[in-house]
């Protein structure tokens, strides 16, 4: 007997200003729908421990996409994609994530994110928060400037250099095994997108401008931050959720910047209680 | 007294699997400065060739700086955060770097496996 996880992937056409795009997504579980967004150059597979964990699917049904352009998400085949720079915007970044939870039909999802995902978690909870049930920012800061940069888009630097900056965002104490995973995904990433993903995340998004538009009474929203994250430090977060009544925050010992696929044990203990939360409302 | 045994160190780089597929093709140098002295290391076809104490007029591919403190908490066990990681501390302005940009990405990978083994033989 076959050996098989419990996540199953499919496909789905979603059209995003005007653009078709098939995309891949992976479920499990049955439940509330907790959707997952990946980092900036990285996919779903991020995700994977939660989608396994039956605890959690027991009464989530928990999705992780990969954005266009992402794992097995492909570039669109009507749009010559090849002939102009590829940059998320925040724009098709918001429009992406309602368009996804519509068309799938899911009610009242709980939106889960990490880094561009956590950051997206803000300005989906100013700009949609009454069509989530809770927004959940993982490594999430009022704004990250500084690190949409040639180098990780360069032809005489190699993907392997994004890789290996990558181990500084883990923490010294995630099981190595994890780490090297984490890292790993990173070399999966086509050579333009992680620059390109940083576009939203260190161009476009400014928690500044949208804090004051969300209401935690209508969606909750709980910030998780990992205390070795370098690019959004636990007091970044703790500046985001002080300008925003009644979200939460909590740091995460012996976590870095990845800690859903890092150290997976260690944060499904810190998530584990906002989902049971979440889930009594 | 030395942050680390340099013979030990010197060994394990160069037996060190990972650091030879990282560092594979790599050729010049890396100077360290711990606080004022610092250290020339010369790699040839991905070894690491020699290792000297660095001299005034040195020149080299990628300079690295830090206090013999930071150097301390960097090489701990396990560090306080942003020290975890040369990558981490210099965005933490915690070290400071200089040189060419493309060696410095094309081999942080070789180096940051460096600063680990270097790590691994500190004297505690």
């Amino acid at each position: 007997m076959a050996k098989h996880d419990n996540a199953v992937g499919k496909y789905v056409y979603l059209t995003v200003n005007g653009i078709e795009y098939r995309v891949y997504y992976e479920s499990a579980g049955e439940g509330i729908p907790l959707v997952c967004q990946h980092t900036a150059g990285a996919h779903g597979f991020q995700w994977r421990h939660l989608l396994e964990d039956s605890e959690i699917t027991k009464r989530f049904r928990v999705i992780a996409w990969d954005l266009p352009f992402h794992g097995k998400s492909l570039p669109p085949v009507g749009d010559a994609h090849w002939t102009k720079p590829y940059n998320l915007t925040r724009d098709f970044f918001l429009k992406f994530i309602t368009t996804f939870c519509a068309e799938l039909a899911l009610e009242q999802p709980v939106f889960m994110g990490c880094s561009m995902g956590g950051q997206v978690a803000v300005d989906l909870a100013a700009e949609h928060g009454d069509k989530f049930r809770a927004v959940i920012g993982v490594e999430s800061s009022l704004t990250s400037h500084g690190y949409y940069l040639d180098q990780w888009y360069h032809p005489r630097i190699s993907n392997e250099a994004k890789p290996a900056t990558m181990f500084g965002l883990c923490a010294p104490t995630s099981p190595e095994k994890y780490v090297r995973e984490t890292v790993f995904g990173y070399s999966q990433g086509a050579p333009m997108v992680f620059k390109g993903d940083l576009y939203y995340y260190s161009e476009e998004y400014d928690g500044n401008k949208v804090v004051d538009k969300i209401d935690t009474r209508r969606s909750p929203v709980y910030f998780l931050t990992g205390e070795y994250d370098f690019a959004t430090s636990p007091d970044m977060t703790r500046a985001l959720a002080a300008r925003i009544k009644g979200s939460t925050f909590t740091e995460m010992k012996d976590n870095g910047h990845f800690p859903m696929s890092e150290n997976p044990v260690k944060f499904l203990e810190y998530l584990k209680p906002i989902l049971n939360e979440i889930a009594g409302r | 007294m030395a942050l680390f045994n340099q013979a030990t160190f010197h060994d394990a780089v160069n037996r060190d699997g990972e650091f030879q597929l990282a560092g594979r093709f790599l050729n010049g140098a890396l100077k360290l400065y711990f606080g004022d002295d610092s250290m020339l290391l010369n790699f040839r076809d991905g070894k690491l060739a020699a290792m000297t104490a660095g001299a005034k007029f040195d020149s080299a591919d990628v300079t690295i700086k830090g206090s013999i403190a930071n150097w301390q908490e960097f090489l701990k066990p396990i560090p306080r955060p942003f020290f975890h990681d040369m990558f981490a501390a210099i965005v933490r302005d915690k070290f400071e770097w200089a040189g060419n940009s493309e060696t410095f990405f094309a081999y942080y990978g070789a180096f940051r496996r460096l600063f680990q083994l270097m790590r691994d033989c500190a004297t505690r």
